[in-house]
């Protein structure tokens, strides 16, 4: 799959601060520990902050909790914008 | 009337209650609110490692509570999580408080609705933190979403004790009907179809404003973590704790070595002559030493350091690290289980158990005590004050012994990472990269309620075990250093013994004796140490920081020596009890002496580079 901001899905690491996304698919080797926490298709996600180091990034998931992600980590989620 | 008495035994078994919630709902809160026992309550995932137990009364019926540690979902393989799952499956006749939060109440729905999958009913839904909801405008409608899980729901504040008692009354009234299950479903949907269902379900029954979201991203996180501003803030958060603990430690402290040195001679008038040397010199001297030495900086500085844990500051600290920890093949979790470490290593050995990765979790065992525990700690602070603040110019006095500190516990931690970063890319490769930590959001802590609780059970139960130890170890030193060997005390023998070694580190023998001899508690150090250099066996006149420096100074210190002291202080063996709890933790007597080997290994090498590094500077001198 072409992964790009203006083909729609694209890696969660790309996530602009401040912007938010939908999740639209998660990589199936990160699927079960990333759903423990509450990453699951369909879940609204906003890049929060980042690290004084750059890494990791802080999300806020689903508008209710914030998990920190390692870039490696974020890789494994695709996630589309939807305008309002 | 036998049916009574059967009856009477069944209600005598107390009734058994289970507390669930994902971390961070203030499940330890709500156990210690129920049970009035005081279990150490932490911001973070994974801070309740172990299921814990209490009872309590209600209505004259006894009920049996066990908090399990924080999960985030109830089938799951995860070591944190499986404690959970394991008590869930035995409590058949229990009934399960399944904890949520307001703010969260998506979650808290997802974890309920998983549970009945799993067990068929035998829930009450707890939604706790309902104050801070309602400040942010959240209304909850309770009937509606207990009709919609088909279990009672409630909605508490956990600090509030009428609460606690509503929450006592639902459970009372509904817990023979709840306590009979149906069965469970036998198929169980997919995470995310769940997910769904309890996004449908909070936001029928919850009446929340569109932009709740920002509260979180906050100003205090985007100043907190910011590039120019993160790391050196959390810097000044620490010095200026280390500030207030050595400058408001120096008046308790003093106070306290007179008040001991008064009741002295008076004490010794009722002692009968032969036990006076062990008991007054020996026991009392090193008792009261660490009373009035090492108390009054822990009474400090741990309650100041838990009401920055309380507010949710410690998970920022390992998020703005996170990278040092990546670069050497760990995940930032490790720094919470280094600051619990800051406490007591064995604490910190324990909390390695939040490591997902088992090679880290090893790594991160082995490193804990690196980071200097309280005993330590005091013993920092002491000779830092003594030796660095009488080395400078009055008006720095305040700032000189903190900025020591400062700068050996950047050392501990920077020392850390190369060990784990040693460890990491030799014995213990292919940790996982991934890392994925919740951030609680910040809470406001109970500022009068942590520094009691935390004076009372932390501090009081710290010192009473250095006192334990310390009372018959006072004893054997007394009587090593009375016992006379071919004209020497037998103390002054030993470290003649080590003295070639400790030369060779720019220490002297007593020293290496007495790291050796406080084997049983690292609080013990100074005053073995002390015991020695008075070499008729007693202290100086209890320990006043001032006598110590005379006292240092007549045995030849200098300040490669408080230098290497305090290295050494840092990096030497683990005390014995972390050593145990190393030992039960990991079960592998490779990690043990890994463990021990390390800091020695580590404190030896720095202690031979200063040595060499202050002969450079006197030859060029």
């Amino acid at each position: 799959m072409f992964l790009c901001k203006k083909n729609g899905v694209f890696q969660l690491d790309k996530l602009n601060r401040g912007e938010t996304a939908v999740i639209a698919e998660i990589k199936a080797a990160a699927g079960g520990r990333l759903a423990e926490m509450g990453f699951v298709a369909g879940e609204s996600i906003q890049n929060g902050f980042t690290s004084p180091a750059g890494d990791p990034t802080a999300y806020l998931l689903g508008g209710c909790s914030l998990v920190a992600l390692r870039k490696s980590e974020a890789k494994n989620i695709l996630v589309k914008i939807i305008a309002d | 009337m036998r049916l009574e008495i059967f009856k009477q035994k069944r209600t005598d078994a107390p009734r058994r209650l289970y507390l669930l919630g994902n971390p961070n709902v203030g499940k330890s809160t709500v156990f210690n609110a129920m049970t009035g026992l005081r279990q150490h309550t932490g911001n973070w995932s994974g801070k309740t490692v172990d299921a814990a137990r209490g009872k309590y009364t209600y209505n004259d019926r006894k009920y049996e509570l066990t908090d399990l540690p924080g999960t985030h979902s109830v089938n799951s393989g995860f070591s944190e999580e499986s404690v959970a799952a394991r008590s869930i499956a035995l409590g058949d006749d229990a009934v399960t408080l399944i904890l949520a939060d307001a703010s969260a109440l998506k979650r808290g729905v997802a974890l309920a609705l998983e549970f009945l999958e799993n067990n068929g009913g035998g829930a009450v839904l707890c939604v706790n933190f309902c104050d801070i909801a309602e400040r942010r405008g959240i209304k909850i409608n309770f009937k509606k979403l207990s009709e919609a899980l088909g279990i009672p729901a409630i909605g508490i504040t956990a600090k509030r004790r009428g609460d606690i008692n509503c929450l006592k009354e639902l459970i009372d009234k509904n817990y023979d009907k709840l306590s009979r299950k149906t069965e469970a479903r036998e198929s169980l949907s997919e995470p995310k179809e769940l997910l769904r269902l309890a996004d449908g379900i909070s936001a029928e029954c919850s009446d929340a404003p569109r932009k709740t979201a920002n509260a979180a991203c906050g100003l205090a996180d985007r100043v907190l973590t910011s590039r120019v501003f993160g790391i050196p803030i959390m810097l000044m958060f620490f010095a200026g704790i280390l500030w207030l603990t050595i400058e408001g430690a120096n008046y308790p402290s003093e106070l306290l070595s007179r008040l001991f040195a008064y009741i002295k001679p008076h004490m010794a008038a009722f002692v009968p002559n032969p036990l006076k040397g062990i008991l007054v010199d020996g026991i009392y001297g090193t008792v009261t030493w660490i009373v009035a030495v090492m108390l009054p900086p822990m009474a400090i500085f741990f309650p100041l350091f838990t009401l920055l844990e309380d507010a949710g500051f410690l998970p920022r600290i390992a998020f703005n690290l996170d990278r040092c920890y990546a670069r050497c093949g760990m995940s930032g979790k490790q720094c919470l289980t280094q600051c619990m470490g800051l406490g007591c290593n064995a604490v910190g050995v324990c909390g390695c158990r939040i490591m997902p990765d088992e090679n880290q979790r090893t790594i991160a065992v082995i490193t804990n005590s690196l980071i200097p525990c309280n005993g330590r700690f005091a013993i920092l602070i002491s000779l830092s004050a003594i030796f660095i603040g009488g080395m400078v110019p009055d008006r720095l006095a305040g700032l000189m012994p903190m900025l020591c500190v400062l700068a050996l516990i950047c050392l501990a931690f920077a020392v850390s990472w190369g060990a784990s970063l040693f460890f990491s890319k030799t014995l213990f490769r292919g940790g996982e990269s991934a890392f994925a930590m919740e951030l609680p959001e910040y809470r406001r802590p109970e500022i009068l309620k942590t520094l009691a609780v935390s004076l009372v059970t932390r501090t009081i139960k710290i010192v009473g075990r250095a006192i334990l130890v310390s009372a018959p170890t006072g004893a054997v030193v007394w009587l090593l250093a009375n016992t006379d060997v071919g004209g020497a005390p037998m103390l002054t023998r030993l470290s003649l013994l080590l003295d070639p070694a400790g030369r060779l580190i720019g220490v002297d023998g007593f020293i290496l004796l007495a790291f050796i001899l406080s084997l049983p508690a690292n609080e013990i150090t100074m005053p073995i140490l002390i015991m020695g250099y008075t070499a008729a066996g007693a202290m100086a006149d209890a320990g006043s920081l001032s006598n110590l420096s005379a006292l240092l100074a007549q045995n030849g210190w200098t300040l490669l020596t408080a230098v290497n002291m305090m290295i050494l202080t840092l990096f030497h063996w683990p005390c014995a009890t972390t050593l145990i709890t190393i030992y039960k933790e990991t079960k592998s007597l490779k990690t043990l002496a890994l463990s021990f080997l390390t800091p020695c290994v580590i404190g030896i090498a720095l202690c031979l580079i200063t040595k060499l590094l202050s002969k450079a500077v006197l030859l060029i001198v």
